[in-house]
């Protein structure tokens, strides 16, 4: 009787072990899933960039008005093509969406270790979510990291 | 890439130092008031150092210029923090993003009257001078 009862014991036990498992996992991709629709776009981007790609590829990226400014400064353009490349070690990144517009927030450092905050300004348009504005905060030390999605003030 | 941080840093320090050559005396009780005082540059380089002790307009467009990124505004925001350090935020505008970089120096370092660093980084401003450069760097932090 008592095999049987560690035979059925075990089952059980790894049954729920199974599951919870399982709950474990399929929450962290549902959770991810939800938190990562501009960080996931922002890292094709940091991609894109490291490939020197994104030049033929800034019009998946950027909307029409950023690549304006991209196209009327000739100063400015790789600065403005290339800003994620800044953050060498990303440290934490923050997302929110509120309509037709989302707000990205990647802290992190840069090659020398200095950290450094990007708040992104994200538009929809025509079902894709493209840059339409940039602030790139060079912080002295770690404790100016925004823990939440701040949409960049262009005042 | 690297961030422009030190570029940045010292192209605060030469628009504390073209208001310094513009007026003397107003800017140096302006940036030793203990209240707050700002820079701001408009696209095409005028610019005003303002405070509690009064208002310098002097021009930055050179310093603009001289700058790897094509600059449309910049804007500094410095406050006493005591014992002579001043913090600064400085933001430079690109149209479609912003740059905001912060720091703090000595204030004395950079007023030391005309035995100070003032008036050669006056001098050398029209040619590029790697010793005032460097010299700059240290004072505003890498």
């Amino acid at each position: 009787m008592s095999w049987s009862f560690n035979a059925l014991w075990g089952t059980e036990m790894k049954r729920t072990l199974i599951i919870i498992v399982i709950l474990v996992i399929s929450g962290c991709a549902i959770s991810q899933r939800s938190g990562v629709v501009l960080y996931g776009i922002y890292s094709e981007l940091y991609a894109s960039v490291k490939a020197g790609r994104v030049e033929a590829e800034k019009a998946r990226f950027f909307s029409s008005s950023y690549l304006d400014e991209v196209s009327s400064s000739k100063k400015n353009a790789s600065f403005l093509l290339a800003v994620p490349r800044v953050i060498e070690k990303v440290d934490s990144h923050y997302e929110k969406i509120d309509g037709a517009v989302g707000c990205l927030t990647v802290n992190g450092y840069e090659n020398d270790g200095q950290p450094v905050s990007i708040y992104v300004e994200y538009v929809l348009k025509n079902h894709e979510w493209l840059i339409d504005y940039i602030y790139l905060n060079l912080l002295e030390n770690v404790s100016g990291f925004e823990h939440r999605a701040i949409c960049p003030n262009k005042d | 890439m690297g961030a422009p941080r030190v570029e940045m840093k010292i192209t605060v320090a030469k628009l504390i130092e073209l208001a310094y050559s513009q007026n003397k005396d107003l800017t140096a009780k302006i940036v030793r008031s203990k209240g707050n005082f700002k820079i701001s540059v408009d696209k095409n380089g005028n610019a005003i150092l303002s405070g509690k002790a009064g208002i310098v307009r002097f021009s930055g467009a050179e310093v603009l210029e001289k700058m790897g990124l094509e600059v449309s505004g910049v804007g500094v925001n410095f406050s006493n923090a005591g014992a002579g350090v001043i913090r600064y935020t400085a933001y430079f505008d690109l149209k479609v993003a912003k740059i905001a970089v912060h720091g703090d120096f000595d204030i004395e370092k950079l007023i030391t009257s005309c035995s100070g660093f003032l008036c050669r980084a006056a001098k050398a401003l029209k040619g590029r001078n790697q010793a005032y450069e460097l010299e700059l760097q240290r004072i505003m932090g890498n």
